[in-house]
């Protein structure tokens, strides 16, 4: 580089002043064509980097380094390139190369500030981010005109009409109330509903079945089963351990909630990002609602990836989930295809560095409440504590066993091997050390004192026995030296249990430190040397310790010297009475808590070379991707600040992508397919909307409507577009296949837990309870691997709507996780529809079809008593909602009157027409 | 092997939607790819006929392979001790790394090099040099491809086995083997065309993702199954008796026939109906396929599932034998899995503590099924279009750990095999620094191993994307190359 610069310099010294600069399109694009853009330009960007943006010139390819600097030919990667002879750098690398004059051409333009077409907005010209405008209706043809519901209908039947298609005759009433009640609730009408509806023949009945629909309490259960999808929520950890999440699920309530009661779009997109600066603190579940690596480990590289991969995934689903921009894209390099530099990646990631995962305080009502107990019980507590004291002076007791860390002290002996016999822990479970450390005496200045049970110093271990799990619980852990996650001893099982630690030579040691790490402590043990009638000699025990709060032992068991055993009772009580007020002391204290999110003063951010945690570049400000603006905030802004003024951003009325985004997530879940089928990407590897206008008018008209999703879902139902037939038409099939135009409404199969739900409903057994904890599809697994067992049979629990199932990550549950449920790994912004034998076969052998098909045929002897064509039609009414035919009477009674009426359920609930949504 | 779909009525649905089908999908599928070509993302994606999502499709070029089985060491292979050959190491057994004094890796800080803790010796016709660790896949090197310089992303194990499963290391993306039954169908229509073989001792580390369909359609999942572990709900309900089944699906059958004459050309409503034919005829080709009955005892001898002593060795044998009759029935893509979670390695091969006597145990359990299974496949003539891939996530360190008798996590360097189909053999390909401690010539990243798997498979690695979440994501990501120098 150096050896270029003169090179350079007279080369640009020569470039005559003209009167006009180069044109990029009349000047420059033919060069760039001729030399560069086979490999930078539309087709391939190799290294990242395409020349005929100027975007990907200023930010430069993988390398980072820009290809022009605007004003400074010199110094731009381009002009070194094209200049350069060194054949590791030269471009282009084979083939002609660029004449002086085209050479100087291109340094002038440089020089001259490189102005390109779609220079200074990085919005382009791309059509999802224009600002949104008002969008006039499209006339449609006479023919037509009657069969305008809403305003929507006329855009579809311009694009029906210009593509020679027309709109399918309306459904019949039952069918459509049918398919309403399931986009909108996820469970067919029941039969008193749909009577009701079919027997309403006043104006605007539709109306009305469609704002019954929107105000049951079923819609946000509906609805919010899309949204925790498409941020791919789940109450595990995942990777490797796959760790249940207790206090995930008030996020998941959270969304039923708000969405119930149409909270306006834009506060529910702030709410998730920065709720905590309003009071919405269960909303932030958002944040923490990805994956990540739990297991730790004392490799700097692994630790700094896995705190990397944290926040890309919260930075990801930012752009994703409510900006319909692949921003975790940029990670590595600026964006391939959207105006995504590499440091606005580093820029969001800096408005989210607070960020940790972990549990936080709800606040509120029920906190208040809590928090106002608190001195009462305070004062209990101190009262018991003193008649404690009292006790252990009474009886001459020790300080009791600390339960992080107890240290033994004896008279110094010399020894080669030490034995901790344990004969008892504070619950009963089995002990978990994670060290046992012998202490040389201290005193002499010379050899200070020193832990000599250390593998390092030849020391070995060996115990009664260990448990199998994760990274070992051997006895070895012990003298590791180290408290390391994941690496302690633990008997197989409860009971008695002893270590022996066998030191490289005999040693004189007068002390012993016990570290145990959660779990079982052990309360009951000896320290000894070998010697004694029995073979060892104690030097130390815990029995003159005082007793612990948290020693939950029945009296009887505890073994105290010289106290007898009236008093060990009465001690006990006083304990028992402690723990209970301080346990429930702590968790008042702590508040009602939740896994979302904690929030900390910011790291420090950095740009990373190719996104390697251990190179790292320049440091990089709070901001927000540029497309939205700057957020103009101070590089010491607060957490808090700095979220908040992100979520400001993103849902500003100068941001087009959020409204956009919402809309066409909504319009997908009605017709099975977004206006862009690519609902996380509105960028521009994302494909065009089929109705851009349409989806304008109806972005346009959420915000003007106070962001009201029910307006959005009202505006829809009540179309024509909606309310047409399901029913394929040849010529239409010809033209369209996908339905896309939406010359019908395309039929498709139910998502997993609209069937389940279906099946429940159907059967009488569903549980309508909301809110709060979970049930499991899963027996909880034995190791922490998550080896989880889908569950056979559940109790009526497990009968709620699927939503209160607890995700498990990796793991789709069961029989409904084969039809194409999403596993919480990647965000799930649309589903796959698949069909396989697998779903098959659950749906038609397992126990738990078969066992709501039982109950379903129960419900129906209520109903038809003895008669079994009445309890035929029963469960068809109930599965089907309508009536049977002849043709079916006869299959299905003759089914029942041979085989049992609980195939008839088995058949229903298998059919075509139940699990499809027509 | 049969490759008929439904019955006669089903088919006359099917002949009627292909009657639509093939004027009606094609125009609509133009319609939609003008859409697409706009945005200029059109790539070439396997087409996917939804009656049949597992009918064989062709691959990008002619396949060398038609079938891959991988035998997956969970809980990361020793290389040092088994498959690379360093006297260097043995050399200077007891002496620091040089360079690398105080490394420290997952499990923290290292100490000196010790040398393999089993003797190397020549092996084959080839004179390979291989442990006594692995005598039996050691005699079979005439037959292999050595890699001896994979690197991975990671050093910790699940997301590891992710990477060598699926290419990437968060969960949720597609493995190698739903990408295979994606690209290229099946042979066989009654058998699922990606089977996943558990470890008789549970599950690996990083579980179901190994065998996920991430974000591809659910029929690409691997099935779970082995000859210990039967697949969900295949047997009819408890207490139903055959005949009883028999006229459920029926009037099942009659009454979705019948929905389906109202949306003549719907093709999901046909792949429906079509898939609990597929289902009836799994009931029958799964257990058929799992009666190991019909092996002579020759057979079973040869793998080992006859060991007495040794019950664990015998079953996952079992597994090997299963394995092989799998992709004899078709079955394009099987994964074979040896060793189960982490557990101070017990259950696998994560050999920190006390790698001798484990992995003692360990590969008495590995060697002569997995040897067994290449003879076998040699010998039916099997080798000659089904890939056998010997993989692990990761190796091991050519120290051990300070205060421990195992060694720590190795991404830097590690040795994976392949063998049959399209490869050379013998070969050795690539190369580790003198201690076995990271890979020096010919490095691969797993991206390569993939991309040449693929490309064995007739798949350009490059051209098999499936669009997710603002990409046309790869098995590859933006990376791999195809290994030529080991292709025939």
């Amino acid at each position: 580089m150096k050896a270029l610069l003169p090179f350079l310099c007279v080369l640009i010294a020569a470039v005559p002043l003209r009167a006009a600069a180069p044109d990029f399109n009349k000047d420059i694009r033919p060069i760039l064509a001729r030399h560069c853009l086979g490999c930078h330009g539309p087709e391939k960007q190799e290294s990242g980097l395409r020349l005929d943006r100027r975007q990907s010139l200023l930010v430069g390819g993988d390398s980072g380094d820009p290809a022009i600097r605007p004003g400074k030919p010199a110094s731009g990667e381009l002009v070194r390139r094209i200049t350069s002879r060194d054949p590791e750098l030269m471009m282009p690398p084979k083939g002609a190369r660029l004449d002086a004059a085209a050479i100087r051409t291109i340094s002038e333009w440089i020089r001259r500030g490189a102005v390109m077409p779609d220079d200074a907005d990085p919005r382009g010209t791309h059509w999802s981010f224009q600002p949104l405008k008002p969008v006039s209706l499209p006339t449609v043809p006479a023919s037509s005109a009657n069969r305008i519901g809403s305003p929507i209908d006329t855009f579809v039947i311009a694009r029906l009409h210009a593509n020679r298609l027309e709109l399918s005759e309306p459904a019949a009433r039952r069918q459509l109330l049918r398919r309403a009640s399931l986009v909108i609730t996820g469970l067919p009408p029941t039969p008193a509903e749909t009577d009701r509806f079919l027997s309403d023949l006043r104006p605007a009945a539709w109306e009305r079945a469609v704002d019954r629909l929107l105000t049951s309490p079923r819609y946000g259960e509906r609805w919010a089963g899309h949204w925790l999808d498409v941020v791919r929520f789940a109450e595990t950890t995942g990777y490797e351990t796959n760790t249940r999440i207790a206090d995930a699920w008030p996020y998941r309530d959270y969304v039923i909630r708000a969405l119930n009661e149409d909270r306006p779009y834009n506060r529910f997109v702030f709410d998730q990002l920065a709720g905590d600066t309003i009071g919405e603190d269960t909303a932030t579940g958002f944040l923490v609602s990805g994956p990540r690596d739990t297991v730790k480990s004392p490799d700097e590289r692994l630790t700094r990836q896995q705190r990397q991969n944290e926040l890309d995934e919260v930075i990801s689903a930012t752009g994703s989930v409510f900006l319909g921009l692949t921003i975790g894209c940029a990670r590595c390099h600026s964006h391939k295809f959207d105006p995504i530099p590499q440091k606005d990646y580093y820029a969001v990631q800096a408005v989210f560095s607070g960020l940790r995962y972990g549990n936080r305080r709800i606040r509120g009502e029920k906190n208040d409440r809590w928090q106002s107990r608190l001195p009462e019980l305070r004062k209990q507590l101190d009262t018991i504590a003193s008649r404690l004291k009292a006790q252990k002076t009474d009886h001459h007791l020790r300080e009791p066993i600390d339960f992080r860390e107890t240290t033994e002290t004896f008279a110094v002996v010399t020894t080669r091997v030490l034995r901790l016999e344990i004969h008892a822990t504070n619950d009963g479970g089995p002990p978990r050390l994670d060290d046992l450390e012998a202490w040389t005496p201290a005193g002499d200045p010379k050899r200070p004192a020193r832990n000599v049970a250390l593998a390092e110093l030849g020391a070995m271990a060996e115990s009664s026995s260990f448990a199998m799990a994760n990274q070992s619980r051997l006895a070895e852990n012990l003298i590791d030296g180290a408290r390391k996650l994941n690496f302690f001893w633990q008997p197989s099982g409860p009971g008695r249990a002893w270590v022996t630690i066998t030191f490289d030579k005999p040693r004189a040691i007068n002390r012993v430190i016990l570290k145990p790490t959660g779990g079982s402590v052990p309360v009951d043990y000896d320290l000894q040397v070998p010697g004694g009638p029995n073979g060892w000699r104690s030097v130390a025990d815990s029995r003159d310790r005082m007793l612990h709060p948290n020693d939950s032992r029945s009296a009887e068991k505890i073994r105290l010297r010289d106290v007898p055993p009236a008093e060990i009772a009465r001690i006990r009580k006083l304990t028992g009475r402690f723990a209970s007020v301080q346990g429930e002391l702590n968790r008042l204290a702590a508040g009602p808590q939740g896994f979302l999110g904690s929030f900390q003063p910011p790291e420090t951010t950095y740009r990373l070379k190719r996104g390697d945690p251990m190179q790292r570049l320049e440091q990089v400000a709070p901001d927000s991707p540029q497309l939205l603006g700057s957020l103009n905030l101070d590089a010491k802004a607060s957490d808090s600040v700095r979220r908040a003024a992100l979520a400001t951003a993103i849902t500003s009325p100068r941001n087009p992508l959020a409204a956009r985004v919402i809309v066409n997530r909504a319009w997908q879940h009605h017709f099975g397919t977004g206006l862009v089928d690519t609902p996380s990407d509105l960028g521009r590897n994302g494909t065009r909307p089929t109705h851009p206008r349409l989806l304008d008018w109806l972005a346009l008209d959420l915000v003007q409507h106070d962001w009201s999703l029910k307006h959005l879902h009202r505006r829809i139902l009540v179309s024509a577009t909606f309310g047409q037939s399901s029913r394929p038409r040849a010529a239409a099939l010809a033209r369209d296949g996908n339905s896309r135009f939406l010359w019908r409404f395309p039929p498709r199969r139910l998502e997993a837990e609209a069937l389940r739900d279906s099946i429940l409903a159907a059967s009488g057994r569903l549980d309508d309870r909301m809110y709060g904890q979970g049930f499991d599809f899963y027996d909880v697994p034995q190791s922490n691997f998550g080896d989880y067992v889908p569950k056979e049979e559940f109790t009526p629990v497990g009968w709620r709507r699927m939503v209160y199932g607890t995700r498990v990550r990796l793991i789709r549950p069961g029989i409904f996780g084969a039809f194409d449920c999403p596993d919480g790994g990647r965000m799930a912004p649309k589903r796959s529809r698949s069909t396989t034998p697998i779903q098959s076969l659950g749906l038609f052998n397992s126990r738990f079809v078969n066992r709501q098909a039982e109950f379903l045929a129960g419900r129906a002897q209520g109903v038809g008593g003895d008669d079994l064509t009445t309890r035929v039609q029963a469960m068809v009414t109930w599965t089907l909602g309508r009536p049977m035919d002849h043709d079916e009477r006869d299959l299905l009674v003759g089914l029942a009157r041979e085989f049992g009426i609980e195939q008839v359920g088995r058949v229903l609930l298998n059919s075509n027409e139940f699990v499809f949504l027509e | 092997m049969s490759t008929t779909l439904a019955s006669p009525q089903a088919l006359a649905l099917l002949d009627r939607r292909r009657f639509f089908g093939d004027t009606t999908r094609g125009l609509g599928a133009m319609a939609l790819a003008s859409l697409l070509d706009a945005d200029g993302r059109l790539e070439a994606a396997p087409t996917i006929d939804p009656a049949r999502p597992a009918a064989p499709r062709a691959g990008h070029h002619p396949p060398r392979a038609r079938n891959v089985i991988v035998v997956f060491c969970a809980g990361a292979f020793s290389q040092v001790d088994s498959f690379d050959y360093k006297p260097e190491l043995i050399k200077r057994d007891g002496q620091p790394l040089p360079g690398n004094e105080r490394l420290v890796t997952f499990q923290g800080e290292n100490g000196n090099l010790k040398r393999p803790l089993w003797t190397f010796r020549p092996r084959g016709r080839c004179g390979k040099m291989v442990s006594d660790m692995v005598p039996h896949m050691g005699n079979q090197s005439d037959r292999i491809c050595y890699l001896h310089s994979l690197t991975t992303k990671t050093n910790t194990h699940g997301p590891a086995e992710n990477v060598m499963s699926t290419g990437f290391v968060p969960d949720g993306y597609p493995s190698i083997g739903a990408w295979s039954s994606y690209a290229l169908g099946s042979d066989n229509q009654d058998l699922p065309s990606f089977v996943a073989i558990e470890d008789p001792r549970g599950n690996p580390q990083a579980g179901p993702n190994n065998w996920t369909c991430g974000f591809l359609p659910a029929q690409f999942q691997g099935t779970p199954f082995s000859t210990t572990k039967p697949v969900r709900y295949l047997q009819r309900p408890g207490g139903v008796t055959a005949r009883t089944d028999l006229a459920a699906r029926r009037a099942l059958g009659q009454l979705n026939r019948r929905y389906a004459e109202r949306f003549p050309g719907d093709t999901e409503l046909v792949a429906r109906l079509a898939s609990y034919e597929l289902a009836a005829r799994m009931q029958l080709s799964v257990p058929r396929v799992t009666d190991l009955g019909s092996e002579t005892r020759e057979t079973l001898a040869l793998y080992g599932a006859d060991d007495p002593q040794n019950k664990l060795k015998a079953q996952f044998a079992r597994n090997c034998i299963l394995a092989r009759r799998l992709v004899e029935q078709g079955v394009r893509f099987v994964q074979l899995f040896n060793g189960a979670y982490a557990s101070g390695g017990r259950l696998n091969w994560d050999g920190h503590n006390k790698l001798k006597p484990q992995y003692d145990h360990h590969s008495e359990i590995l060697d002569q099924p997995v040897a067994g299974l290449l003879i076998d496949l040699a010998r039916r003539g099997m080798l000659e279009d089904t890939l056998l891939v010997f993989c692990t996530e990761f190796g091991r360190l050519p120290m051990f750990q300070r205060g421990t008798l195992g060694r720590d996590h190795n991404p830097r360097g590690f040795t994976c095999w392949l063998a049959g189909a399209g490869v050379k053999a013998p070969f050795s390909f690539g190369a580790t620094d003198d201690f076995s401690f990271q890979a020096a010539e010919n490095v691969l990243t797993v991206h390569d191993f993939h991309a040449t798997i693929l490309h064995l498979l007739g798949l350009d690695h490059r051209r098999l994307t499936y669009y997710h979440n603002g990409l046309q994501r790869r098995l590859t990501d933006v990376h791999g190359h195809v290994v030529k120098d080991i292709l025939t």
